[in-house]
């Protein structure tokens, strides 16, 4: 649940940034959140649009690029997705060559304001 | 109109945690938040490493809890200072919450000051609260399978416990599993395999804990 708070902050951004560009209602805002922050995306917008309610941002639409989180593998460089099916990369070497790659960002990177 | 914002989200979070280091530096307080499943053995670590440190470091506890002051009465109890933070229902400590709560703690009486974060593994792993290093600890009844499905919490890890090893023979739990996974995820993280409740492997702890 800590969708609730980072929603809430979202909201702040996003409230601040359009105070700053002189007002408006916000239409949309695109964000980027690493997968490692296992956000779940329908519990941030369910709780984004409580929060926003009577806002300049209700009913905003949070539009979201994923970053994912891949194993790296060390002997040949080739990246796979941490969940799917793969134990091992297509290079044939062990397990242990992987690394965990992956990003823990959360950006407002821009919005919609009319 | 398209506006680029570029901002971090949890920024606000990040700037207090600063704050809060800068606050512990200041009075030289080391401190480390301490993570890991309810149930999991933290407050009991936490009693084990007191009894075999106290006479040399003077500690201090912040204990996060949901509700209930169960915990902070064992840590008092062990007549180490403590300050309760309870979330009421949330799921995680902030900084803002943390830096409260340091207006209770007589900073320059502590060396080493604990965070027991709230009972989960998602939700504390994303909000940084000032420490200074941040350990998991897992027990073996949770399962072998935890560093990587919580991959992000254990990620971060400084140090990652194993706990309640006394229970191995009762649980299917592979101990190389566990390091093998971390090797993937998190290979600069330092492991400990330990029981508190016999003793087993704190020493290793311990002095980890003193070097801190």
């Amino acid at each position: 649940m800590h969708e609730l708070t980072i929603a809430q902050a979202i909201l702040d951004a996003v409230l601040g940034a359009t105070a700053e560009h002189g007002g408006g209602r916000v239409r949309a805002i695109r964000l980027q959140i690493g997968e490692l922050c296992q956000v779940i995306d329908w519990t941030l917008k369910e709780a984004f649009a409580i929060l926003s309610s009577g806002t300049a941002a209700e009913g905003a639409e949070l539009k979201i690029d994923w970053v994912p989180t891949v194993w790296r593998c060390t002997a040949c460089e080739r990246t796979r997705p941490a969940d799917g099916e793969a134990d091992r990369c297509l290079c044939g070497a062990p397990p242990s060559a992987d690394r965990l790659q992956g990003s823990d960002e959360l950006l407002v990177t821009s919005m919609d304001l009319e | 109109m398209k506006i680029e914002v570029l901002k971090r989200v949890l920024e606000k979070n990040a700037a207090r945690a600063d704050d809060v280091r800068a606050v512990l530096d200041r009075n030289q307080v080391v401190s480390i938040n301490l993570m890991g499943s309810p149930g999991c053995g933290k407050t009991t670590l936490l009693e084990a490493t007191f009894e075999r440190l106290q006479a040399e470091t003077r500690f201090a506890v912040l204990e996060g809890d949901l509700a209930t002051t169960r915990d902070a009465e064992r840590i008092a109890a062990a007549d180490v200072p403590v300050v309760q933070v309870l979330t009421e229902g949330g799921c995680h400590l902030d900084a803002a919450t943390v830096a409260a709560a340091l207006d209770r703690v007589r900073l320059d009486e502590v060396d080493c000051l604990f965070i027991e974060n709230v009972g989960n593994l998602v939700c504390p792993a994303n909000f940084e609260l000032g420490e200074h290093h941040r350990v998991v600890l897992l027990s073996v009844a949770e399962g072998d399978d935890k560093p990587l499905k919580y991959s992000y919490m254990f990620q971060r890890a400084d140090a990652v416990v194993v706990g309640k090893i006394d229970l191995l023979p009762h649980c299917r739990f592979d101990p190389d599993r566990v390091r093998s996974d971390l090797a993937r995820i998190n290979p600069q993280a330092s492991q400990f395999m330990v029981s508190a409740y016999d003793g087993t492997g704190m020493a290793e702890w311990i002095d980890w804990v003193r070097h801190t």
